[in-house]
Formats: C-alpha cells, structure tokens, sequence
C-alpha cells in the first residue's frame, strides 16, 4: 500500500520532469479566462488559437479523441500539422492527445488537454484583470502558452504575456 | 439509552431499588466505565483533529506558493504522505491504541489527496475532477482491511458517493461509459468492511452511522443508472425503498431502535415520498412515458427487483418467528402499477391513491393496537398529505379544504386522546 501510493505520484513527477528535460518546447497563442478548483486551487483556463483543423472528411465524430501534430515555425510558435484520429507511428512531428468538439464549416474543432494553468488565487485574479484592461484598450497581446511536449507526454511550464511571464507580470 | 441507565443507577441504589452489586453488572453489561468513556472521546478528538489538520493542509498547499522553486514544492507534496505512512507503520507495529490507528489513518487518507492535488498543480495537469477524485480512493482502498479503521469506512464511502455524483449527474459533453459499474465495483470494498463489522458483533456506535451511510449513499448515487429516461427512475427508487425496508426486517435489525436501523426508515418514509409524488396524474401522464426496456436503468431496476423479492422470500420462510409487514410487499404493487400505468395513466393514479390509504388507516390501526403513538400519527400523515396533495390536482372550493383540515386536525387530537386513555386504563 505505501508503495503503490508514493510510486503512482512519483512515476507523475518522473514522466513529466523527462518531457521537461527534453527541451521540446512549444509557443501556444492564447486567450485566458479565470475559473477555480478548490482542492488545487486558483486556476487560469486558457483558449488557444490553434482549435480547428480543416477538412472536408466529416466523419469526425463528437467527444472523441484525436492525436494533434505540432510543428514549429521559426519563432518557436507551435504549426498544427496533422490531425488524425489513429496514432501515426512514422510520423517525425510531436503530438497530443486532444478531445473533439465537433465538426462544423469543412473543419473539425478540438480542445487542447493542457488548457489550466494555477497560479496563486489573488495573482489569478489579478492577471484577468490585466489581460482585461488590455484588452479593452484593444492593445493586441502577445499571449502564449510555453509547453512542453514528447512522446505524446505534455507538459505546461509558463504563460507569457508580452514577453514576460504572467506570474512576474502581475507582480509589476 | 446505555447512557440513560447508567446516569439513573446511583438514583436506584439509593432508594434501595437495587443492590450495589446489581448496579455494577449492569454497569459491566453496557461496557461503560468512565475510561471507557474518555477514551472514546479521546478517540473523536483525535479523529476530528487530525481531519481538521489534513483539510487545513490542503486548503494551504491550493494557495499556491509560487515563490518556491519546484524541488521544495514537490518535498512539501510528499511529505505529509510519507509522515503519515510512517505514523500509521508505527501504530500497527507497536500495538498503538484506537486513537492512533484512527488519526492516522484520517491523516494519511488526506494526505494521499494533497500529495495527487499538489503534483497536478505544479505540473499544471487539466485532469477533471472525477479522475482525481477516482485516484485518490483507489490508492486509499488498502487503507479499509490494513489498518481495519472504521473512520477509512465512513471516508472511502463518504467521496465514492462524491465521486459517483461529480461522474454520473448532469450534462456531460462525453458520455461517461465507466459509470454506473465504477461506481458499485467501489463501493464492494466498504462494503466488505462494513459486513466483517457486522459479523464481529461489536458494540460500537459506528456500525449504527453505517446503517445510515450506506442507504444515503444509494439514494444519492442510484441516478447514475439512468442513462436515458427518468420515468423508470420512480420504478427504480421504488424498488430500492423495497429493499431497504426488507433489509431493515432483517433478524439483525429486529432488536434495534429506528435511530439504529437507516434501512427501515429510509425504506418506510422513502416509500411513502415515492408514492405520494406519483399520485400525481401529471406525473404518470408526462414523466413515466416512452420506457425503454432496453435501457440501463431498466436492467437496474430488474437487478433491484430480484434483490428484493430474495428478500421478500426469505422473510416469508421466516413468517413463523416474524411477522410479515403489508408494507413488505408495496414495491411488488408499484410494479404492478408501473407496468398498468404505462398504458393507462389514470387508472394508475387512482391506484396509487388507493394503495396510500391503504397505508395510512393500516399504520394508524397498527399503531392503535399497539399504542404506538409514533405509527398512529405517522398513518395519520400519510392521510393527511395525501388529502392535502389531491387539493393541488382537483377543483375544491377553500371553504371546503379548510373543513377538511379542521377535521384531520380534529382527528388527530381525538384519536391520540383516546389512545392515551385507553392506554392508562390498561396499567
């Protein structure tokens, strides 16, 4: 029992500290809004840009799941390749697994898994409000993501608001 | 009532009612002893304050501490689990008293579930609430027959009842296919426990909250069952308040006190809540419509029957040493309605209606044979409500319904007036 408790958080700890080590890393532009958990605490729900991928197959089907392909372009920001809904084995890209919306337009909409961020609750709030303001000034916001991803394994390390991490941001 | 007798000894011992020597038998008899009493007090403290520490520590590490590097975050995740591992080790190993194996294990319980919640956090993993939740007591389940803790009992069934809530209730994007089954798969494990605890005739006040905690857990969690249409849900609670109330005619049940026997009131006072909401013709006309008999729910609801009626059968080989209860057999006749009431809804109705009367004059006649004041106006609130809940569906003028209530008023004075009376006549 002891073992089985320390060793099912620890293999946790170990699978994402490798995909961590990997330097595997990829720039997601986002959009936050700001919910909580109240066993992990204050929390940022983050909305991707990267959400659809085009095609005309519509046998896509609602609440599935989908193994997304990521490329980078040369400023690290993460390209959606491929989406397929088997596992591609001789593909050379990175992917995750994502959760279908629906297909609707000729392109099927999906949810990327790594979409919660936790943050110290009186920062979270703070940075929605930042992001707010900004917003309302119609300033556009370089927002993103900084995963890491190997192997199928993700792994969300930091959100980026003009360059500076939101955790220092809301400090400022 | 232990407690009641022995406060009242000293009393009796003085106006010679008994002797020194009888009091403190039946001092013995109960197991209560000023010690005894203070070590379960001790023992409640300690679980209460090791509950209080562990939500403490949760509720801290959600805070977020974003000022320290990820190494002391992940030490400060792990630690309050290996502690209280190696204070539960201890524990058994040195023979420690209730209270240690108590506060131990309610410690580690939730220590487990900060060390899961702190490592989601720092590595910032979306998961839901019902994969953690699923975690948690699934790495907990050992804590049951390791330490045999009666408070890992009431805490495993206590967040499998939470668990079936947040995976099986409301609108769902994806449908859950892992519930009902997860759900009843877990809750084998509790159970186990609560029926070795049963077995070893312990007198402890525990089991009497398990009487209780089980049957609540049901009721909350039966919905989970329903995959598509609601109207078999009546059937299904029927049946289930079938088998309570049959358990709670269980030879086990026969000595005990309603505070001690969940089954037989959540049975009876279930029942009658079931049928006084299905006396409604609004319900049989546009709830219990379209039953699918290929549906989820319909195999639970069969699985209930069969559950039931092996109950039933069995008190019914008793019935030279029991009674059988009318109210025995009330989820074989709402079976028999619920398939009538399919194709016609009315005749349904007045059934139901029927079959509420029926209960309500043989409480009140039960409880009058036997002056039990409790049966007599329970009989008399069934009637009454079922008056009151025909005022909703037909057209009777208010004059009218208030007569009719300073009737069933006045009935109600006269009738435990009069068995008051006859009661002191017979002493």
């Amino acid at each position: 029992m002891v073992i089985a408790q320390i060793v099912a958080s620890a293999q946790i700890v170990y699978k994402y500290e490798k995909t961590i080590a990997s330097d595997s890393v990829y720039k997601f532009r986002t959009a936050p809004v700001d919910p909580s958990d109240p066993f992990r605490g204050k929390s940022i729900t983050l909305d991707f840009q990267i959400d659809r991928y085009e095609t005309s197959d519509d046998s896509w089907e609602n609440y599935k799941r989908a193994y997304a392909y990521f490329s980078k372009d040369e400023n690290g920001y993460a390209v959606l390749e491929t989406l397929s809904k088997e596992l591609l084995p001789d593909s050379n890209f990175e992917y995750v697994e994502v959760e279908i919306y629906n297909y609707y337009g000729d392109a099927v909409r999906f949810n990327l898994p790594f979409d919660t961020y936790y943050m110290e609750e009186s920062k979270a709030y703070d940075a929605e409000v930042l992001y707010q303001e900004n917003n309302q000034n119609e300033k556009e916001q370089d927002v993103y993501a900084v995963v890491h991803i190997k192997n199928g394994t993700h792994v969300l390390t930091d959100v980026i608001i003009d360059g500076v991490s939101i955790k220092d941001a809301v400090a400022k | 009532m232990s407690s009641k007798i022995i406060n009242a000894l000293p009393e009796l011992i003085e106006k010679e009612i008994i002797t020194e020597e009888i009091a403190q038998k039946i001092a013995a008899y109960y197991g209560t002893s000023k010690d005894t009493n203070s070590n379960r007090l001790f023992v409640l403290f300690g679980i209460l304050g090791a509950t209080l520490v562990g939500l403490g520590l949760i509720l801290i590490m959600a805070h977020n501490w974003d000022d320290f590097p990820k190494i002391i975050k992940l030490i400060l995740a792990f630690l309050p689990m290996l502690v209280g591992q190696a204070i539960l080790g201890f524990s058994i190993v040195k023979n420690k008293s209730v209270t240690w194996i108590e506060s131990a294990t309610v410690f580690l319980f939730f220590s487990v579930g900060l060390c899961i919640a702190l490592v989601s956090q720092i590595y910032h993993v979306s998961g839901d609430m019902e994969s953690y939740l699923l975690a948690w007591i699934v790495l907990c389940l050992p804590l049951l027959y390791v330490t045999k803790s009666t408070s890992a009992i009431i805490l495993q069934l206590v967040f499998i009842t939470y668990y079936a809530f947040e995976a099986g209730f409301g609108y769902r994007y994806e449908p859950n296919t892992t519930i009902p089954q997860v759900y009843f798969l877990l809750l084998l494990f509790p159970l186990g426990r609560y029926i070795q605890l049963i077995k070893s005739n312990q007198k402890t006040h525990v089991i009497s909250i398990l009487h209780w905690l089980f049957p609540i857990s049901l009721l909350i969690s039966l919905p989970v069952c329903i995959e598509n249409g609601e109207g078999i849900g009546y059937l299904m609670y029927a049946l289930l308040f079938g088998v309570f109330y049959n358990i709670g005619r269980l030879p086990y049940f026969i000595n005990k006190s309603l505070i001690q026997n969940g089954y037989r009131f959540l049975g009876s006072v279930g029942t009658v809540i079931i049928l006084l909401i299905v006396s409604f013709r609004v319900v049989w006309e546009y709830q219990i419509e379209n039953v699918r008999f290929e549906s989820q729910e319909f195999f639970c609801a069969m699985i209930l029957l069969v559950i039931g009626s092996v109950l039933l059968y069995f008190h019914i080989k008793r019935k030279e040493q029991q009674n059988i209860k009318f109210f025995q057999f009330i989820f074989l006749l709402f079976l028999l309605i619920f398939i009538i009431g399919i194709a016609n809804y009315i005749a349904a109705t007045v059934l139901i209606n029927i079959l509420l009367l029926a209960l309500g004059i043989l409480a009140i006649k039960e409880g009058a044979d036997t002056f039990d004041f409790v049966k007599l106006n329970y009989g008399m609130l069934i009637i009454t409500i079922l008056i009151a809940s025909r005022f909703f569906d037909t057209d009777i003028s208010f004059a009218l319904r208030g007569l009719i209530f300073i009737l069933i008023g006045t009935g109600f004075f006269t009738a435990n007036y009069l068995m008051l009376k006859k009661q002191k006549s017979k002493i």
